[in-house]
């Protein structure tokens, strides 16, 4: 197992927690926890051995992801599977052998996190990531993009090899390893992981560049694996290890004045370089939302899987430069998020899942058209 | 006296005559060489339209951001336009090299001149080109950082960089043509004076309000419960 941390104090506490409980859950088993650190091994004491011999190292890899350090390592050890653990700074009992144990009992390759979300968590996962690969790829995992991970020997030798040759300038991005999972018929599951540890809005990325970079991965994977997803035809659920959980406490209310301002905004300016992109069709729905008052506003869900197939089909025959395509979806996902804050501000949690299934439905009803566009883009060009 | 008169006007014409007969092969072998040129503009037109129709140009063209074009007729497309230019680009050649076989002194050093420019003119059509080109760019990057910052003159900055890069790249061109000297070099040091002069003010300006911003959030009563696009949005 992996344990991947900023600081290194952290990353020995969760080290020692997730030792204990490999040891405690596996016991027949040799195992060994790596304290993955990227640049200089850090002075950490190598632990002894615990009970059943599983021992706590530091594991430098300057240069390399943290995927890519865990997975090079589990092929040097020969290791028949590999976990990778994000250290949450707490001090209770781990859940992480949810990770493990698909791989290890059931011969799954490749363990997907399911965390507890709020239900403004995750809310790019929520609005495209979730849906999209459910619809492409045919697999309802919740979480497609969580930073926990659990691989099989066997997939470690296919993702290092034919496929990290196949694409070695996207390898080991998490939609680009999940996708080649769902895509090459590996077996995938989903584990709930309970509540993971928030980061304040402030700590994240400028928006406009998390979304080009994930839903810009998102569009690549299709490319990639077009004749795959082309021949999916329904969605099932995998299997889910645990069972899920509420996530505790509240993020506040946002608000969706300046959502609906942006969205507003960017129908005014980039109208012209959407109309690239978009059919009229969808234009004329977006304008007529641009006028709609902010208490009727909502984004149909037809509508928004529209955009993205479309977005996604200009990306392909790249339309205009990829990243400023990409980037000028932002006011597009606002909108679309102030619609779904306003909708699921006062719901239940259950209620919330039944919202997110909803849009879902919407994107693979939406799947044809997105073929038909992506085979015969002429056919749809005024 | 009528006989004199007689053999200066037979002289006359005779010399008439010699640089009629003198200056005719020229004339001839001009006109041979304009045929040819003609014959090969015409192929040079047929080549660059089969081409470019061969690699969708117009499309292409349309891709890179000339969105205007969808709205050209087919007589005036990118495509067209390329090949026409190549057709009057080799009549022209061929005119210049036509008039160095007339082997006069003023047609000479006309062609000459006029030959020697080429390299210029070329040079400044792709520095126009690609400043063109670079312009729509760096104005759409703007635009859309623009309106992703909430900018509400986010089409003005993108007009102010469009524009600066489009006169960036004439004044390169013209320089190319060996236009303006001086003048044109005085003239954008000026505006490029004023734009400096005109950023400095605003970043100054800027760092202060958020400053004073900061400093506002330092106290735990100024402190916002929203971000301050009112976001309590976790995206990822």
């Amino acid at each position: 197992m992996g344990v991947s941390a900023s600081d290194t104090g952290e990353a020995v506490r969760t080290g020692s927690r997730v030792r204990e409980e490999v040891s405690r859950s596996f016991p027949d088993r040799p195992a060994m926890v790596l304290l993955l650190c990227d640049g200089e091994t850090p002075a950490i004491p190598v632990e002894p051995p615990s009970g059943n011999g599983v021992s706590l190292m530091p594991w430098s890899h300057p240069g390399q992801s943290a995927v890519e350090a865990l997975l090079r390592a589990g092929e040097v050890f020969d290791a028949s599977a590999c976990a990778l653990v994000i250290a949450d700074g707490d001090d209770g009992p781990t859940t992480k052998r949810r990770l493990l144990a698909p791989v290890l009992e059931d011969s799954f390759d490749l363990v997907c996190p399911c965390y507890a979300t709020h239900r403004f968590e995750a809310v790019l996962t929520t609005a495209i990531v979730y849906p999209l690969t459910r619809a492409l790829f045919g697999k309802r995992l919740r979480q497609p993009v969580g930073e926990e991970l659990a691989v099989s020997h066997r997939f470690v030798k296919h993702l290092l090899g034919e496929a990290w040759h196949a694409d070695p300038a996207h390898a080991l991005d998490r939609i680009w390893l999940v996708t080649e999972g769902l895509s090459r018929g590996f077996r995938v599951c989903q584990a709930h992981l309970g509540p993971r540890r928030r980061q304040s809005p402030g700590a994240e990325a400028d928006l406009s560049t998390s979304l080009a970079q994930v839903v810009g991965l998102l569009f690549h994977v299709m490319r990639l694996h077009a004749p795959a997803w082309h021949r999916m035809k329904n969605t099932e659920t995998p299997k889910t290890y645990g069972e899920p959980e509420t996530s505790a406490g509240d993020i506040g209310q946002p608000q969706v004045a300046p959502m609906l301002s942006a969205f507003r905004l960017g129908f005014k300016e980039l109208g012209q370089i959407w109309g690239e992109v978009l059919s009229p069709q969808t234009l004329f729905a977006l304008k007529r939302l641009a006028l709609a008052p902010e208490e009727s506003f909502r984004l149909e869900d037809a509508l928004w899987a529209r955009i993205v197939y479309e977005f996604a089909v200009g990306y392909h025959l790249a339309l205009m430069d990829r990243t400023l395509l990409l980037r000028s979806m932002t006011p597009l996902y606002l909108g679309w998020v102030a619609g779904f804050v306003r909708e699921v501000r006062d719901l239940e949690p259950d209620a919330v899942e039944a919202r997110a299934e909803r849009l879902c439905r919407a994107f693979e009803v939406g799947k044809p058209y997105l073929i038909s566009r992506w085979r015969w883009p002429d056919r749809f060009n005024p | 006296m009528w006989g004199d008169v007689e053999r200066a006007f037979g002289n006359g014409v005779h010399r008439v005559a010699l640089s009629v007969a003198g200056f005719l092969p020229g004339v001839i072998t001009m006109l041979l060489v304009m045929a040819f040129a003609v014959a090969i503009a015409f192929l040079v037109r047929f080549a660059l339209r089969r081409s470019l129709s061969g690699i969708e140009f117009d499309r292409r063209v349309h891709r890179w951001g000339f969105s205007s074009t969808g709205e050209w007729t087919p007589q005036s497309s990118p495509t067209a336009i390329a090949a026409h230019s190549g057709f009057w680009f080799i009549l022209l050649v061929g005119f210049l090299a036509g008039l160095k076989t007339l082997n006069t002194s003023v047609t000479d050093a006309l062609a000459a001149g006029l030959l020697s420019f080429i390299p210029n003119l070329l040079a400044a059509a792709v520095v126009f080109a690609v400043g063109i080109s670079a312009a729509r760019f760096f104005a759409r990057t703007a635009l859309i950082n623009a309106v992703n910052m909430q900018i509400r003159s986010a089409r003005l900055i993108s007009l102010c960089v469009k524009w600066l890069i489009v006169l960036f790249s004439i004044a390169l061109a013209l320089q190319q043509l060996k236009i303006g000297g001086a003048v044109l070099a005085v003239a954008f040091g000026v505006v490029f004076g004023c734009i400096g002069l005109a950023l400095a003010l605003a970043i100054g300006l800027g760092s202060r309000e958020a400053e004073t911003r900061e400093e506002q959030e330092r106290w735990p009563e100024g402190r916002r419960h929203t971000s301050e696009n009112g976001d309590e949005i976790h995206h990822m």
